[in-house]
């Protein structure tokens, strides 16, 4: 912001440092992590081979894009604003360091994540659900997901910005939830009652599920229509997080 | 910190070594695997000879002949000339051989490919399908690998409006709103690797409903959107003024003969003229009119044995109110025989696996019917050869000609003499390599629970309950009015639209929960009176390892004793027998019913 500029490399060292520290950080809250990983993974056990075993394939799709949704809202949500409160940034602050590895090392953390369960799901699906994709649909999915992760870690980070640690865990639980539910990321949206149906197209999660689904070609067709939804929520949540960041720098001034 | 890096402490590898895994998991996940790994060792140039057979090449016949096949191609086919001595050689004994059977009319669903295979059926041209596996599809059938499924091309999602039909199957289906839209419709279904466009237009009014379909100008957005793009538009009709839109419109074909009325003159004068083919699906028809093709299939044994459950299940179903249909069915057939007399092209399709259909054999029963209707054998069997496959523009398919796909079917009899020599199916070739004829399933044992002792009075124990397609999503309505032990039970409801099939009534639970399986392998028949209205009404019966598996439906008479065979339903596990239900089915309508004296022994 407001001071000298570091020299590029250093700064990219510094960036990478982060990221290794956001790594030991998940190594070292086992409690967190394990069940962020082992909860979407285990669900689409249950729901996508036990109880549904001729969707599997389309529940792939839209349970992966469940974890990386919670992966993401998680690690940047809750874990934004406990450090906040921790004075942890305005530690940083007082550092040469550059205060973007914050948001850098949190979304590497987030992209490990997701790629742990895509991974995860993708082996679930593929050796107890029976589901054979094209090597280029596997490696797409993962990449389509771990680059899907970025509006909702933008909506992360703006409510962790926003919210007190207290409060941040319970409405990223109340996001979290209905947001997968209503996007149809556990039941098929086309199974919805008539009147619920309208609303899925209007929530970030479904078009990344839309995505996943072409993808794995459950969905012909065009995929931009979607991309361009996710786009655009990109940038409604990156203001909210400019809003955020600017509120904090003037609340820690 | 500078001390992390040249140690790589213990998590710096954790983190290598979590990278390094998934990177080893993506890479071992499975592929679709094509067919062609087994069949290797077979491919290479070898030369097979069929000799000693009388050929039909999709045109006309051979007698003497012999066919030489390598590489998944027929290599040549001679005539009153001695086979090569060094190659492999099969005496086909004086039978036929006939050119891989084409099926102008399927809906490929589940085992399809490979159940119609055994059945001669190589290539299959499906009206209606989700598009979700269209590359691979392509793929395989750009193949000559040796394979155990049948070739598919498909119209993908078919043309009609919301409501209408074609979208009551579960599935959403994108539908058309008018004709402005018409030219991104087909663009889409072309992208997603549709080879045709099929349009419907079918109002309900032949089969005593009332659904929203398309208009003219639609359709002909549609035709011309398809036609400008280089690719066919057929269309679905179940009514004259239908088949009169579509060919106004400009279609290239008719998926279905109509069967609301009798031929006007004029309509076939353009089918001629104007070379619109029309693929009758005489068996689907018929048995909306009562007239299953399953004694005729059954009536082969080989055939018989060959067929899968899947198979079995969609031919031992009935459309609901078939039998009150028989009336009209003359009038059907002497259409068909007044559209070939006339010369419209026919192609042969079954469009398995609707009701007493079953992918594969009711193609050669429509060949049968086909026959009946007044084409001679030759003509027949052109109709699911040569015809489709010029009129589809399938080069290398229906011909036994060099270069042709050694695809290819030996009856032991000869079916030109007498088309009922199909049922002796001895071998199929699919790409030059010969099909296992048996299926692969395991058949289920009996449950080993105890029987229970028979005869049971239905009404014995008063389980009966009030049942309707709401379960299935539907918005039927039913109540038991009176249910007296030991005499009858009688019910009222509403059929409702909602679901594909509204059905509404009461349904009879062996066990103490509803639909629990109960061993009732004694069971031979089952007799009920019914004492109904006018309507439809329909036994199902479920049965089997899974409760949501597809209940058998067999059409009951209104007003007499139905008597049922239950060990005529190979489909039906008696041993597992959940529920019987008796329903009204069809269209929106109030009913009131009574079941008395229903008895299973």
């Amino acid at each position: 912001m407001n001071r000298v500029s570091m020299p590029l490399n250093r700064r990219l060292v510094s960036y990478g440092q982060f990221m290794y520290c956001q790594w030991l950080n998940l190594l070292r809250l086992p409690a967190y992590s394990i069940p962020t990983l082992v909860f979407p993974v285990m669900f689409f056990a249950f729901f996508g081979i036990v109880m549904n075993p001729g969707a599997t394939a389309y529940l792939l799709a839209t349970f992966s894009t469940f974890g990386v949704l919670g992966a993401a809202l998680f690690a940047f949500g809750v874990g934004v604003a406990t450090e906040r409160a921790q004075g942890w940034y305005t530690l940083i602050r007082a550092t040469p360091a550059p205060l973007a590895g914050i948001v850098i090392g949190k979304w590497f953390g987030a992209a490990l994540f997701s790629a742990a369960i895509v991974v995860t799901m993708c082996a679930v699906a593929a050796f107890l659900g029976g589901v054979k994709l094209e090597a280029s649909q596997w490696w797409g999915l993962l990449a389509v997901l771990i680059a899907g992760t970025l509006p909702f870690c933008l909506l992360g980070l703006g409510l962790g910005l926003l919210l007190s640690p207290n409060v941040a865990p319970a409405v990223i639980n109340i996001v979290y939830l209905p947001l997968a539910f209503l996007s149809g990321l556990w039941v098929p949206v086309s199974q919805f009652p008539g009147w619920l149906k309208p609303l899925a197209p209007w929530l970030p999660p479904y078009h990344l599920a839309e995505v996943a689904l072409h993808i794995t070609g459950v969905r012909p067709g065009d995929p931009w229509a979607s991309v361009l939804a996710l786009s655009l929520f990109s940038a409604l949540f990156a203001l909210l997080v400019v809003i955020g960041w600017r509120r904090m720098l003037a609340m820690s001034r | 910190m500078k001390s992390l890096r040249p140690k790589l402490p213990l998590p710096a590898l954790g983190l290598v070594l979590v990278v390094a895994l998934m990177i080893v998991v993506m890479v071992s996940l499975p592929s679709p695997q094509e067919d062609a790994s087994e069949g290797a060792a077979i491919r290479s140039g070898d030369v097979l000879a069929l000799t000693n057979a009388r050929i039909f090449d999709g045109q006309t016949i051979h007698a003497d002949a012999t066919l030489l096949i390598s590489g998944g191609r027929i290599e040549s086919l001679l005539v009153d000339e001695p086979p090569p001595a060094d190659v492999e050689t099969i005496d086909i004994g004086g039978g036929t051989l006939l050119p891989g059977l084409i099926d102008a009319h399927v809906h490929a669903f589940g085992s399809a490919r490979s159940d119609a295979l055994r059945f001669g059926v190589t290539t299959m041209l499906d009206m209606f399908r989700p598009p979700f596996d269209f590359d691979q599809t392509r793929r395989q059938r750009e193949s000559l690998a040796p394979t155990t499924r049948a070739d598919l091309f498909s119209a993908g999602f078919l043309a009609t409006v919301e409501g209408g039909h074609g979208t009551q199957y579960g599935f959403e289906v994108p539908t058309l709103a008018g004709p402005e839209v018409a030219d991104d419709w087909v663009e889409a279904r072309l992208a997603e690797g549709s080879d045709y466009i099929k349009i419907v237009i079918e109002s309900g009014a032949a089969w005593g409903s009332r659904l929203p379909t398309l208009d003219a100008d639609t359709v002909q957005a549609l035709v011309d959107a398809a036609q400008s793009r280089g690719v066919m538009a057929v269309a679905h009709v179940s009514t004259q003024a239908a088949a009169a839109m579509a060919v106004e419109a400009g279609v290239d074909g008719l998926v279905h003969l109509f069967v609301d009325e009798a031929l006007d003159p004029d309509l076939t004068r353009r089918l001629v003229e104007e070379a619109i083919f029309v693929i009758p699906t005489t068996t689907v028809l018929a048995g909306s009119h009562g007239r299953s093709g399953r004694d005729w299939i059954e009536s082969y044994g080989a055939l018989a044995a060959r067929l899968s459950a899947q198979q079995r299940q969609s031919l031992e179903q009935s459309f609901p109110g078939s039998q009150l249909r028989a009336g009209r069915w003359p009038m059907v057939l002497s259409n068909l025989r007044a559209l070939h007399a006339a010369g419209v092209v026919l192609l042969a399709g079954s469009d398995a696996p609707n009701p007493a259909t079953a992918y594969g054999a009711s193609l050669l029963h429509e060949i049968k019917l086909l026959v009946e209707a007044g084409l001679s054998t030759t003509e027949a069997l052109q109709a699911a050869t040569s015809v489709p496959a010029e009129r589809f523009s399938l080069a290398d398919r229906g011909c036994l000609r060099d270069g042709c796909r050694a695809d290819l079917v030996w009856v032991t009899g000869d079916p030109i003499r007498d088309i009922d020599a199909l049922g002796g199916i001895e071998g199929v070739w699919k790409n030059g390599v010969r099909v296992a004829m048996t299926t692969e399933e395991v058949v289920r044992p009996a449950a080993a629970t105890e029987a229970v002792a028979l005869p049971i009075d239905l009404h014995s124990d008063g389980q009966w309950t009030a049942s309707t397609d709401e379960f299935m999503g539907g918005q039927s309505s039913a109540e038991i009015v009176e249910n007296l032990s030991e005499r009858s039970v009688d019910v009222r409801g509403r059929l409702n639209p909602g679901f594909a099939f509204p059905y509404a009534g009461v349904m009879w639970n062996p066990g103490e929960e509803l639909m629990s399986a109960v061993n009732l392998s004694g069971a031979e028949t089952l007799s009920l009176t019914l004492e109904a209205g006018s309507g439809d009404y329909q036994l199902m019966i479920f049965s089997g390892d899974d409760a949501a598996a597809a209940p058998i439906r067999i059409d009951l008479v209104a007003n007499e004793t139905n008597r049922i065979e239950l060990s005529g339903y190979s489909s039906l596990d008696r041993s597992r027998l959940r529920a019987i239900g008796v329903f009204a089915t069809g269209p929106e309508q109030a009913f009131e019913f009574t079941v008395r004296e229903a008895l299973l022994q």
